[in-house]
This record gives structure tokens, C-alpha cells and sequence, in this order.
């Protein structure tokens, strides 16, 4: 079986600043030494911490923890967007990230433009996208109002959007971050089950959620993630009693 | 729950593509290059939704300039009674190549900051954002030479035939632009003071450059500041281009290549350095 995505020995810290974006005041007076801001400024928080991590081909990992326990970080840094400060990562193939969705689609343009400034920041070409196009804006359900600026449309409709829009690329490697809060519960229904298409198609997958069921239902490994490290990996049903048991009973 | 790290660590900040300018500069060409559709359709977008509403749309972006240019050729011809066929190119042919370097260097500045969304969300390099930036003023660049050529037909003075070597200018404009950019995009991050800095220091650099005036009006007292604004020899080179009022020298062109080459390297550096360093400082 060949690794997918691999960590080693993966440490990711958050500088948190009491003062994030300093003036030139505040740096200049930080010189002579007459800024009382001089006496702590950064506190480093660590999200992740000696991650070591190997994900093989026809994995569905799902991880599961608290909040704050280092889940989105984790997928964050599959998705290239942040990297860690010690360690390393390896990642064999391409990325379709479902997560923070409304990212790359800007409420003023329209919605096909939309398809197609997503499709591009992804590197798709627009030859590429205009063959999506249209299975696009019919799952989305939005008909005329495609070419209606973002702006106006419905919450709901905003939503089915962009999962329409970014659930449509033939993923390698799918990493899912609690996409289905918004919609109605017949479009969230759609969405999960072209979902699991998607995890059928993709060579791996990582899943986060809250709701354990579908992290059983949809998994094949799962991870325990707490206090930014790796607690406990193994079977889904194994994993989801421990981490009852364990984590959220304890807490 | 901060100390109980393990001391052993492979530090990734030192990771080999961090550390050579070469094989940065070709992660960041294999990145840009798949992102070469995105970087099209900010640009597009920028200028298309520039004049959204209005009636005429796209067409003010080049309308927009030619009337300010009648306005202003009007007016200087009026008021300071010039020979507006004459005045009016020599004016704009200079105004135009600082208008660029202005606006461009301005909002490559912030784009780091304006872009967070997409910094914060996506997986774009870097280098991307001022990228964007100086682009959409390199294509107003564009529109405004057509609005000044319009104007030259109507008036009946005519560009220079050097004009055909502008393109080779505009490049090593755009690539000054984007060098300076990238530099004050990365340190705006950090400081976010200097947008009004440069906005400041723009304003000095406009009296200090032979714009509004000829270039050996400049008094002798002064004439050390204004061979230290680097932004005179752009304005200069694209200037003799369009008025061909005498030939360009080798120093004329190697000044502004040798300048643009310069900051383009220190502008790789501190994106290098600071590349992966930027998301946590939004």
C-alpha cells in the first residue's frame, strides 16, 4: 500500500500576539525601552505537537476531538495552507479541500463567474470548467438566478452554491471539515450523498466532524486528536467509545 | 502545555525550497503557472466590476482617462497658456508612467492584507497577490496610452516612432513594480503603517520628478535629489519613447533594467524568507 500523506514529527505553533499588529510607535518605542507593551508580547500556543501520521490509499480517516484539539489545523497543513513549524509533511497527489467553503467566491460577482474563479484557483482551465458547468448550477438547483450576483442570493442558496461548485473536482486526495451546517435538510441530504461519492472516487480522505455517527458510518480509521496530539488511532467504533469515554466524559 | 516539546526537530522553515532563490523562484513558477487562469480572472474581475452600475461598464476604463486628460490639457492650456499640442503629450506621456508606478506600487502594498481571505483560505503562492496587483494597473497602463493616443489624433500631434519599443519599457516597469511590491507587501504585513508612508512618500516623489515640468528646468541646488528618485528614470525612459525628442541612450535603459533587477532580487529574497510566515501574521 502506498502513503498518501505522511507527517513526521509534525509541530505547528500559534504565536498569539497582545498586540497583533504593532505601530511604528509601538516598534520604535520598543527600541528605547519605554514600552510597557516590552513585557510580554507573544505567547506561543501549540496547535499541533509531534504529529506522526501515515494515511495509505483507500483510508477514510475521520478526526474526532474537542474543540480546539487541532482537527482544521491538521487539515490546513494537507491543504497547503499552513505550514508547520517543526516536522515534516508529505503529501502525494492532488488536494480537493471542502473546508471554510465560501473561501474563493466573492459575494459580488455572479454565480457562474463564481464557478469559474473557483475552478480557477484550483487550477482548472475554463475549457475545463465550462464542461461543469451546467451539472453545476442544475445541482445547485439555482436556474436563472446563475447569473444574479452572490450578494442577493438566499442563505440557503449561497450555501448549495458553493458546496455545488466545490464537491465538483475529481479529487486524489478530499479532506472535509463539517460542510453541511447550512441548506435544507433535503439539500443536505444531496450533499452528503455526493459526498460519499467523493469518497469513493478519492485515493484518501480525511473527514472531520462532530457528529460521531457519520464518522462511523463513513470511515474505515479514525483518529482522537486532543490537546494538538494524536491520542488514539484505530477502528471507527473503538475510537468513537474511547473518545466518549475518555475525552468528553472526563472533560 | 507550551515546553513539553521534544527537542528533536526537523525545522521546515529551513526546508531547501526556503532556502535558494533558485529552486523558490521554480516552486513558484510551477505554482503560478497552474495558477496562470486565476491570476486572469482577478484581473478581469478588477476591471470589469471597477465601474459596475454605470451604463457604459468596461468603457469607462478608458473613458475615465481621456476625459481627465482633456480636462487637464484644458485647463493647463487656458491657465498657463501652453501650446496645448505640444504640452498636452509632453504632460502625459510622463504622468502616465508615474500614474502606474503609484497606483501600482500602492495596492501591491496592501495586497497581502486585502487578499487574507484568500491567503488564509486557499492555497495560492505567495507572490501571487502583488502579482494581481500590478497587473490591473499594468492593463490601465493600456488604457490610458489608447486614451492618449486618441487625444494625439484629435489634437493632431502624433507619438514618436520609438513607441514601438515601449512593450520592452513597460516590462522592466511592471518588474520594478512588482520587486518594490512584493518587498512593501511583505513588510506591510508586519507593519501596517506603511501603507500611508508610501502614500506620503508618492506625493513628495510626484514634485521631485520632472512630470508637469521639463527635466532641465530643475534647479542646480537640487539637482542631487532628483538624480536619487528612482522614479524619474522610469518616468524619463517612457517619456523619450512617446515624444522621441531625442534618441534613448544605453544609460537610459540600463539604469532602470539594472534597478528593476535589483529590487526583483530583494523582493524574491523577503518573500522567501518570509513566505510561510505571512498566514500567521493576518
Amino acid at each position: 500500500m502506498n502513503s498518501i500523506i505522511e507527517f513526521q514529527d509534525v509541530t505547528l505553533k500559534f504565536k498569539i500576539f497582545f498586540n497583533p499588529n504593532p505601530t511604528l510607535k509601538d516598534t520604535l518605542l520598543s527600541f528605547t525601552g519605554k514600552n510597557d507593551a516590552k513585557k510580554k508580547k507573544t505567547q506561543d500556543f501549540y496547535a499541533l505537537k509531534n504529529i506522526n501520521l501515515t494515511i495509505h490509499s483507500g483510508e477514510k480517516v475521520g478526526i474526532i476531538g474537542l474543540n480546539g484539539a487541532g482537527k482544521s489545523t491538521m487539515l490546513k497543513i494537507v491543504a497547503g495552507i499552513y505550514s508547520p513549524h517543526y516536522g515534516q509533511v508529505i503529501v502525494r497527489g492532488k488536494v480537493t479541500p471542502l473546508i471554510e467553503l465560501g473561501a474563493g467566491i466573492n459575494p459580488e460577482y455572479s454565480g457562474r463567474e463564481n464557478i469559474y474563479l473557483y475552478g480557477a484557483i484550483h487550477g482548472l482551465s475554463p475549457q475545463q470548467m465550462r464542461e461543469k458547468e451546467q451539472e453545476i448550477v442544475d445541482f445547485a438547483e439555482l436556474g436563472p438566478h446563475i447569473d444574479v450576483p452572490a450578494k442577493y442570493y438566499s442563505s440557503g442558496m449561497y450555501s448549495r452554491l458553493i458546496f455545488s461548485i466545490a464537491s465538483m473536482t475529481n479529487p486524489d486526495i478530499l479532506i472535509v471539515d463539517e460542510v453541511f451546517a447550512a441548506g435544507d435538510a433535503r439539500f443536505v441530504q444531496k450533499a452528503m450523498n455526493r459526498t460519499l461519492e467523493l469518497f469513493d472516487k478519492s485515493k484518501a480522505v480525511l473527514f472531520v466532524s462532530h457528529s460521531l455517527s457519520q464518522v462511523e458510518q463513513i470511515c474505515n480509521r479514525v483518529l482522537v486528536l486532543n490537546q494538538g496530539q494524536i491520542v488514539n488511532d484505530g477502528l471507527p467504533s473503538e475510537m468513537i467509545q474511547y473518545y466518549q469515554d475518555e475525552i468528553v466524559t472526563k472533560k | 502545555m507550551s515546553n513539553d516539546i521534544e527537542e528533536k526537530k526537523i525545522d521546515v522553515f529551513d526546508n531547501k525550497a526556503y532556502q535558494s532563490i533558485f529552486l523558490y523562484l521554480k516552486k513558484t513558477y510551477k505554482e503560478l503557472h497552474t495558477a496562470r487562469y486565476a491570476l486572469f480572472y482577478f484581473v478581469r474581475n478588477a476591471l470589469r466590476y471597477r465601474y459596475r452600475r454605470s451604463n457604459l461598464g468596461f468603457l469607462w476604463n478608458i473613458l475615465n482617462p481621456l476625459l481627465t486628460m482633456m480636462v487637464m490639457g484644458v485647463a493647463f492650456a487656458l491657465v498657463f497658456n501652453r501650446d496645448i499640442k505640444v504640452y498636452l503629450i509632453y504632460l502625459f506621456s510622463g504622468s502616465i508612467p508615474y500614474q502606474f508606478l503609484n497606483t501600482s506600487i500602492q495596492t501591491a502594498t496592501q495586497s497581502m492584507v486585502s487578499y487574507e481571505p484568500y491567503l488564509k483560505k486557499v492555497n495560492l503562492p505567495k507572490p501571487f497577490f502583488p502579482i494581481v496587483n500590478v497587473s490591473i494597473e499594468i492593463v490601465n497602463f493600456v488604457f490610458m496610452l489608447i486614451a492618449l493616443y486618441i487625444i494625439t489624433l484629435v489634437i493632431g500631434s502624433k507619438f514618436s516612432s520609438t513607441v514601438v519599443l515601449l512593450p520592452f519599457a513597460m516590462l522592466i516597469l511592471y518588474g520594478f513594480s512588482l520587486g518594490v511590491g512584493m518587498i512593501l507587501s511583505v513588510a506591510f504585513v508586519y507593519f501596517r503603517d506603511l501603507s500611508n508612508i508610501v502614500h506620503v512618500g508618492f506625493t513628495a516623489l510626484f514634485y521631485v520628478t520632472p512630470i508637469l515640468y521639463p527635466e532641465d528646468l530643475v534647479p542646480e541646488s537640487l539637482a542631487m535629489v532628483f538624480k536619487f528618485n528612482p522614479i524619474s528614470y522610469f518616468v524619463l525612459l517612457v517619456r523619450r519613447l512617446i515624444l522621441g525628442d531625442r534618441p534613448t541612450t544605453l544609460m537610459d535603459w540600463g539604469i532602470p533594467l539594472i534597478g528593476t533587477l535589483i529590487v526583483l532580487l530583494i523582493g524574491t529574497i523577503v518573500m522567501m524568507k518570509k513566505d510561510r510566515e505571512i498566514v500567521y501574521r493576518l
